[in-house]
């Protein structure tokens, strides 16, 4: 009988990798952005009133993005959060159930040893 | 183990076979708990705080933006991707849950295995035995 694995071996290796992942999305979008105003020349005097808006709108829109997706997974943790409860509590009554006719099974011991002692 | 003959099995062995479910059993029971203590909404706290001190960078980078002659934009590129980062962060721990709903799902068939073979084993006893 193959004995179950308790733990899931990709957890750690996955939460690894989105957190390297996330650096990496993390400075390419940076240098990207930088690299981008910089084109712009926002920093020069005679920069165009049309060309400033244009980027500070883009850096509007982006931040909102970014909490509108934090927000969505906010609402989809949620839901998860309830499904995950209602999983364990059905998962925890068939282990109760287990535990019980467990129990019961350990009486028959006590049996068995007393027909031994009388044999 | 639901192929497993139990009926060809000793009652000895009936019931040591009992005493290994039980513990694996247990092992179940243990990591039920683990998953109800490992998994609250504090857990979303800390990357929340990290994307609202980031949020409020950028916007102060936007609001500077005209006494600093635009340089302050930087600090709204920075503060934006940190946004992104902590973001990511966000979502993965948004993902714990379905991960532990998805093993609390294969911990409950294993227990269901585990049941329906104590079960059998209970069967097998008290028809031998007679009830405990």
């Amino acid at each position: 009988m193959s004995k179950l694995s308790l733990t899931e071996p990709n957890q750690a290796g996955g939460s690894d990798l989105v957190s390297y992942l996330s650096r990496w999305v993390t400075l390419s979008a940076c240098a990207l952005l930088f690299y981008w105003l910089g084109s712009l020349r926002l920093w020069q005097p005679d920069v165009s009133e049309a060309t400033l808006h244009t980027a500070k709108l883009t850096l509007v829109i982006l931040s909102a993005g970014s909490w509108v997706a934090c927000a969505l997974a906010a609402m989809y943790r949620h839901h998860a959060y309830r499904t995950m409860m209602r999983e364990l509590d059905e998962t925890s009554l068939v282990i109760e159930r287990a535990q019980k006719t467990s129990d019961r099974i350990k009486l028959f011991k006590a049996k068995i040893d007393a027909q031994k002692t009388l044999t | 183990m639901p192929d497993e003959n139990f009926a060809s099995l000793s009652d000895d062995q009936l019931v040591e076979r009992g005493a290994a479910l039980e513990t694996e059993r247990a092992e179940i029971h243990a990591e039920l708990t683990r998953l109800r203590q490992g998994d609250s909404a504090a857990r979303l706290l800390k990357p929340g705080v990290k994307l609202g001190i980031n949020g409020a960078l950028s916007v102060a980078g936007l609001a500077l933006a005209p006494l600093t002659l635009n340089l302050s934009l930087g600090l709204t590129i920075i503060g934006m991707g940190m946004s992104v980062w902590d973001g990511l962060g966000f979502v993965k721990e948004a993902a714990e849950p379905f991960r532990a709903g998805y093993q609390a799902r294969r911990l409950r068939r294993r227990g269901r295995d585990i049941d329906a073979a104590l079960q059998e084993i209970e069967a097998i006893l008290t028809a031998r035995l007679g009830p405990p």
